[in-house]
């Protein structure tokens, strides 16, 4: 395979993250080229978290793995959090079984999930003039937002 | 057919032996009655003979039959395909009936004994009585050799099926709060348990998305690095999946173990009780605002 024809990756901004969809396959070429696209999108937008959607593969190995956190250490040098979202249970497996080292990684099953988690949306929070919604949902929603309003503010731990 | 060659190549047994025991047969097979009363006088020695037949004649009589069939293809000697079935056969009813390995092996080799008795008290009507009793032997083992591989793959497939329907019913995971699942954690925790609690658990954690994992250690044996490293595992499978385990039912002992050992747990959360990991799970979901804390 020749070098020029690497396939490309797409980063999409939101809020203070990049999403990185990163596709079917971790090859040396995708990883060479992800690495630099990640650095460069820190680099030009000031990133606190690189999200990246693994939900994709089919299949990682321990060495795909180090790769992976190797770029995301290069990633916290330049101040921000890699987030690994939609790992499948069967790579999780094993990746554990070869004893990876996960410290420090934040990883999510779910891209919502993620996203609720890094404060970048609010799923407490409905959008009840959304027209999608039905006016027995407003109803309900109206409903949860007055109990969670009359409780005293907790901190998540 | 190449493996009946084969082990028939192994356990020494050829032409000339099947021709001696053919031989063997026309005097034998006459007094195959008499031999099978002895076996039967010799077994009612033994618990076994009263556990199978002692409340069943009708079930000695059948059996009786079988055994005269048995001798009777004994000395035939065609060692082909249906034979090696039929002892096959013999070895998955053993099997499945249970009875003890002591008594089918001491059974035929009381049968070897009796049969080579034979041979000696009536040498003049053999023409070579050793050798003949040499083949016998051989045939002898063979048919029980034949007999016990099967009775032990039946064993084997037992074991097998009784471990795993242990394994299934000892690892329930389950939610018990939205976002939370619970496992009540018993008895050994070794490599291949924590892949079943591992795929249970991951499976549960997508299928309820669930945010925290309570495995409760307190039914766990005894704790040592090779036990922690396994429930590490678990907890880095878990964090993977973006879910948090917390493991309740750590005891004092426990506790002292792995400072000791010097297991480094890095950030995984451990409490005593059920119950307050179950709060600690609560938290982390938001749940207790919930719930009048």
């Amino acid at each position: 395979m020749s070098e020029e024809t690497v396939l490309k990756l797409a980063a999409t901004q939101l809020k203070h993250s990049t999403i990185i969809n990163i596709g079917n396959e971790l090859s040396d070429a995708m990883l060479a080229n992800l690495r630099d696209l990640i650095l460069s999108q820190i680099n030009e937008y000031h990133n606190k978290y690189v999200i990246l959607i693994l939900s994709g593969l089919k299949f990682m190995d321990s060495d795909e793995y180090s790769s992976l956190l190797q770029i995301s250490k290069m990633a916290e040098i330049l101040g921000a959090k890699t987030v690994f979202v939609g790992l499948n249970p069967g790579i999780i497996m094993h990746l554990i079984n070869q004893d990876i080292d996960i410290q420090g990684i934040k990883s999510y099953h779910i891209f919502n999930d993620a996203l609720e988690a890094l404060g970048i949306i609010d799923n407490s929070k409905e959008d009840n003039n959304s027209e999608l919604l039905t006016s027995e949902d407003k109803e309900n929603n109206t409903e949860i937002q007055a109990n969670i309003d009359h409780q005293p503010f907790l901190e998540k731990s | 057919m190449k493996q009946i060659i084969e082990i028939l190549d192994k356990f020494e047994i050829n032409k000339e032996d099947v021709q001696r025991i053919r031989d063997a047969g026309k005097i034998l097979k006459l007094e195959i009655d008499e031999h099978i009363s002895g076996f039967y006088v010799w077994l009612a020695k033994h618990e076994a003979y009263k556990v199978f037949f002692a409340n069943n004649p009708k079930r000695l009589d059948r059996v009786v039959d079988l055994q005269k069939t048995h001798w009777m293809q004994f000395f035939d000697a065609e060692l082909n395909e249906a034979w090696f079935a039929s002892r096959k056969h013999v070895g998955a009813v053993h099997a499945h009936i249970d009875l003890p390995n002591d008594i089918y092996f001491a059974g035929m080799s009381m049968s070897g004994e009796s049969l080579v008795n034979r041979i000696r008290n009536s040498k003049d009507k053999f023409t070579d009585a050793d050798k003949t009793a040499n083949s016998i032997i051989k045939l002898v083992f063979l048919d029980s050799f034949i007999v016990i591989e099967e009775i032990s793959r039946i064993q084997k497939e037992k074991i097998a099926a009784s471990s795993k329907a242990l394994v299934e019913m000892s690892t329930p995971v389950t939610p018990i709060w939205e976002g939370i699942l619970l496992l009540p954690l018993l008895g050994i925790v070794d490599s291949t348990r924590t892949q079943d609690i591992m795929s249970k658990t991951l499976s549960q954690i997508a299928a309820t998305r669930a945010k925290v994992f309570v495995m409760d250690i307190s039914g766990v044996g005894s704790m040592d690095t090779a036990v922690a490293n396994q429930l590490i595992r678990i907890t880095k499978a878990t964090q993977l999946m973006g879910c948090e385990t917390i493991i309740s039912g750590v005891s004092p002992s426990i506790a002292r173990t792995i400072v000791e050992l010097g297991i480094n747990i890095g950030e995984i959360r451990t409490t005593a009780t059920l119950r307050d990991s179950f709060e600690l799970a609560l938290k982390v979901v938001g749940a207790d605002r919930h719930i009048g804390k």
